[in-house]
């Protein structure tokens, strides 16, 4: 936590700015990546949504009071970032935010930047099909391998509550790829 | 039927990849966009040393101009100041005095001076260089 305090001092100081900036994003720029694209599945929206990110982080570092992880303070704007993402593209196609996670995992099989089989596929779209907080959930936990302390930081669930909907998450998904 | 069970199957990835090289450039890419800093301006109202400052060079000019407006009116010169300064001071001299003076002023002269025709010719009876003109 020292480590973390002294690190955000240099992130402060305009004369030691620069190069802790570049240590941040190389230590969270692919943890960071992975989730962003797990929520928005388009590489050029991830690109997008993750340097909003980053940009957001640096803005409001001043403000950042420590209370929570650097770690999970930075998961948290991501996260909202990407959430925000959706919805804006929602509203300007006018379709639900549901269609526009179904859409964009449609076109997985033509993007360059997936390189998943049939059954990554497959598991994809039965994720789409879940309730946005379940998806987050199952996403944060069985791609990115967070433990559920960390989850409940970022998303202010508890850890209970975030076990029973990663349990629901994976039953359904299992009775979806059953089905096909 | 399938007997699906994630837990059962090995562990199953995303699928998703960035480009090459995507995250060697993103650093630059972000750091360019960052907003330079910015000196902070603190208003003039909060600085209580500023205000004061203010307030003190306020007062003295307003002292000073009261000040010097009061002396400049206090110092206009009475008219037998200037004429005893053009008669013992200056280098004007009489005739330049004639020159300046109109009609009306000579006119304003004979009224005040009052000089009767007897004090004229006592005058000139007693000055030797008029003589020539009474000659004539």
């Amino acid at each position: 936590m020292e480590d973390e305090k002294a690190f955000i001092s240099e992130l402060l100081n305009p004369a030691t700015q620069n190069a802790a900036f570049r240590q941040l994003m190389a230590q969270y720029g692919r943890p960071l990546y992975s989730h962003i694209r797990n929520i928005v599945i388009d590489h050029d929206d991830t690109d997008d949504v993750l340097q909003n990110t980053f940009i957001k982080v640096f803005k409001n570092l001043p403000d950042f009071k420590g209370e929570s992880k650097l770690f999970s303070w930075m998961y948290r704007i991501a996260t909202n970032e990407a959430i925000t993402f959706i919805n804006q593209r929602a509203k300007k196609s006018g379709i639900t935010n549901e269609e526009v996670r179904q859409k964009a995992v449609q076109n997985l099989q033509a993007d360059t930047y997936f390189e998943g089989d049939a059954l990554q596929i497959q598991l994809q779209q039965a994720v789409a099909t879940l309730p946005e907080k379940q998806q987050l959930v199952f996403k944060m936990k069985y791609f990115e391998d967070l433990k559920y302390e960390e989850i409940s930081e970022i998303v202010g669930t508890s850890v209970g509550a975030l076990k029973a909907s990663y349990h629901h998450a994976v039953k359904k998904i299992e009775e979806y790829i059953n089905a096909l | 039927m399938k007997n699906f069970k994630l837990d059962n199957e090995p562990k199953i990835n995303s699928g998703f990849k960035a480009p090459d090289d995507y995250f060697s450039t993103l650093t630059d890419i972000v750091l360019q966009k960052l907003p330079q800093q910015e000196t902070k301006v603190i208003p003039l109202y909060r600085k209580k040393p500023v205000w004061l400052s203010a307030a003190a060079i306020f007062m003295i000019l307003i002292g000073g101009s009261l000040f010097f407006k009061l002396n400049t009116t206090t110092a206009q010169p009475d008219s037998t100041a200037i004429e005893n300064y053009l008669v013992y001071q200056s280098s004007i001299s009489e005739y330049d005095l004639y020159q300046k003076l109109d009609a009306d002023d000579i006119a304003e002269l004979e009224q005040s001076i009052g000089v009767s025709n007897e004090a004229i010719e006592d005058y000139i009876s007693t000055q030797n260089n008029y003589d020539i003109y009474l000659t004539e």
